[in-house]
């Protein structure tokens, strides 16, 4: 992914090429290993959605025949982290299938990605250096912030979602907003950079490493500028990329992330701070990158715990075992995804909550998409929202609310 | 001084005709620019204005048919809906609106068409040079 690029081999075809990369890939994420379980099979989303779909089989084309079908399947993984979950012998299938998408000839992005590559499209505009961009309007009237300081609240590409998806009523920002004012009341006036950039998951997930380093390079070098000695967002991708992939794309990155629910519960601790009371009952979804894939399960749970009158009710497939919302990185989404979302929204409905609370701008988006097709019923009138939103409403009075109990 | 790089997606009915108006009297409308032909406006959405800007357009003209001449009313309709998105996503990037042109032709308008390109050209101005 962010290796200097190889020489250029002009003995090689583009297959053989692509053959000795899938197959150096598939070393390194442990593929060889397998030994046939099937174990990935069932609990992948994408087979239990409707579509003919195993890990394995992928793994084993992978080595033997990477040709037009292998490249075709390997978009239509949704990079959760289920298989990686239960296999016994640690084959990371997600971690091959990101990168050998960087791998596939032609312009895949162009071809795979839904909304018309729009969304991977403004990652790359907000790339160039030159860039003002106008992304803070969605800052609270009377929040503190600041432009230099050592802890960053990081808010990604909410605000460009919330255009984007104005037609579902978005409002991805909100979480952001909601995480400020919890910091405001904590005492803590966080760094705002007026000019950061996506965290580049979704290009880093749809195989453009060159477009992710490029906007790690640009946030990074903003956050250095600014004194960050701390990075801290509502966002499980921004999170899971901060954290995990940022310091292979800038090698002596050593600013400390952490998930805003962590970063809360921490500094809530010993200090005599009311939960105001929540009435209802809520069901949380565990975004993938940020419970499967960085094991942040527990303090979203032991926070929403803390609000008095909120009754937390779990759903069939929870914590580890979460079912994935049904897409990633704006990736390949269609009639199996739309089922896997419309299974989330049953699990959810099952445990009688009027809310969703999830950690995930997208798991919203995508949900909230679903349900817009949806006749009414239960998971039509299910209210998902970011938790962050959630915890607002209890810790700041002055919070508009955002349930209706 | 280099010229703007500007992208014009026409429709192929009425501002197709003026163009071709245009071109007749030896003429091109779009200055060094690019004419994208398009079946309809409604077939212009946020993704290929986006991707014409990150491939170095310095403005992006879109060019339709006025309303009692769209053969293909619900597109036309679902681009207009979706402008304001559109404009905002620009504005968010720090895109200045004047980069962005939305007009509507009549086939025998060709020297209106020819002035209102021109001007937008010149309201443009020099090329940002971005391109990733």
């Amino acid at each position: 992914m962010s290796q200097a690029p190889a020489p250029i081999d002009r003995q090689s075809t583009p297959e053989q090429v692509l053959r000795r990369g899938l197959a150096e890939l598939a070393r390194t994420n442990g593929l060889r290993r397998c030994y046939d379980c099937g174990k990935c099979t069932s609990v992948c989303p994408v087979n239990l959605g409707g579509r003919l779909y195993s890990p394995r089989l992928l793994g084993q084309a992978a080595l033997q025949n990477p040709g037009p079908a292998l490249q075709s399947a390997l978009w239509d993984c949704l990079t959760c982290g289920a298989c990686r979950e239960i296999c016994p012998v640690g084959v990371d299938f997600p971690g091959f299938v990101r990168d050998a998408r960087a791998l596939l000839p032609g312009d895949a992005v162009a071809r795979e990605c839904s909304h018309g590559g729009a969304l991977q499209t403004i990652q790359r505009l907000t790339a160039d250096p030159a860039r003002r961009q106008d992304r803070m309007r969605w800052v609270p009237e009377g929040a503190t912030w600041t432009r230099e300081g050592e802890t960053l609240l990081f808010t990604g590409s909410a605000p460009y979602y919330d255009r984007y998806f104005d037609y579902l009523g978005i409002e991805s920002s909100a979480a952001a907003a909601a995480a400020l004012r919890i910091m405001n009341r904590l005492d803590i006036a966080p760094v705002l950079l007026e000019q950061e950039r996506s965290s580049g998951h979704d290009l880093l997930y749809a195989g453009d490493g060159e477009g992710f380093r490029r906007l790690a390079h640009l946030n990074v070098d903003a956050m250095r500028a600014a004194g960050v000695k701390r990075v801290v967002t509502t966002c499980a991708e921004s999170y899971h990329v901060l954290a995990f992939h940022y310091r292979r794309a800038v090698p002596d990155f050593s600013i400390d992330v952490e998930h805003f629910l962590p970063f809360l519960e921490r500094t809530l601790a010993g200090r005599d701070i009311a939960f105001g009371a929540v009435p209802g009952r809520v069901t949380y979804h565990d975004p993938c990158r940020l419970g499967r894939m960085s094991g942040v399960v527990d303090p979203p749970r032991r926070l929403l715990a803390r609000i008095p009158g909120l009754e937390l009710a779990e759903m069939r497939h929870h914590g580890l075992k979460a079912l994935c919302c049904g897409t990633s990185a704006w990736v390949r989404c269609g009639a199996t995804n739309k089922a896997i979302q419309i299974a989330r929204l049953d699990e959810a409905a099952a445990t009688g909550s009027a809310l969703l609370a999830t950690a995930c701008p997208k798991c919203v988006i995508h949900l909230r998409c679903a349900q817009a097709d949806l006749p009414t019923g239960p998971r039509k009138d299910l209210r998902c929202l970011d938790i962050t939103e959630l915890l607002a409403q209890s810790l700041v009075p002055e919070t508009k609310a955002v349930s209706s109990g | 001084m280099t010229a703007p790089r500007i992208i014009v997606f026409s429709c192929q009915w009425a501002p197709h005709y003026a163009f071709q108006s245009l071109y007749r009297r030896g003429r091109r409308g779009e200055g060094d620019g690019m004419r994208v032909l398009t079946a309809c406006i409604g077939r212009v959405g946020e993704d290929l204005v986006l991707e014409a800007f990150r491939q170095g357009a310095d403005g992006v003209a879109i060019l339709g048919c006025p309303p009692e001449l769209c053969r293909h009313g619900l597109d036309r309709e679902r681009f207009h809906a979706r402008l304001a998105t559109l404009r905002s996503i620009l504005e968010t990037l720090g895109i200045p609106a004047h980069r962005l042109l939305i007009a509507a032709f009549h086939p025998h308008e060709a020297e209106h068409l020819a002035e209102s390109l021109e001007q937008f050209i010149s309201a443009v101005g020099t090329p940002s040079g971005f391109k990733l």
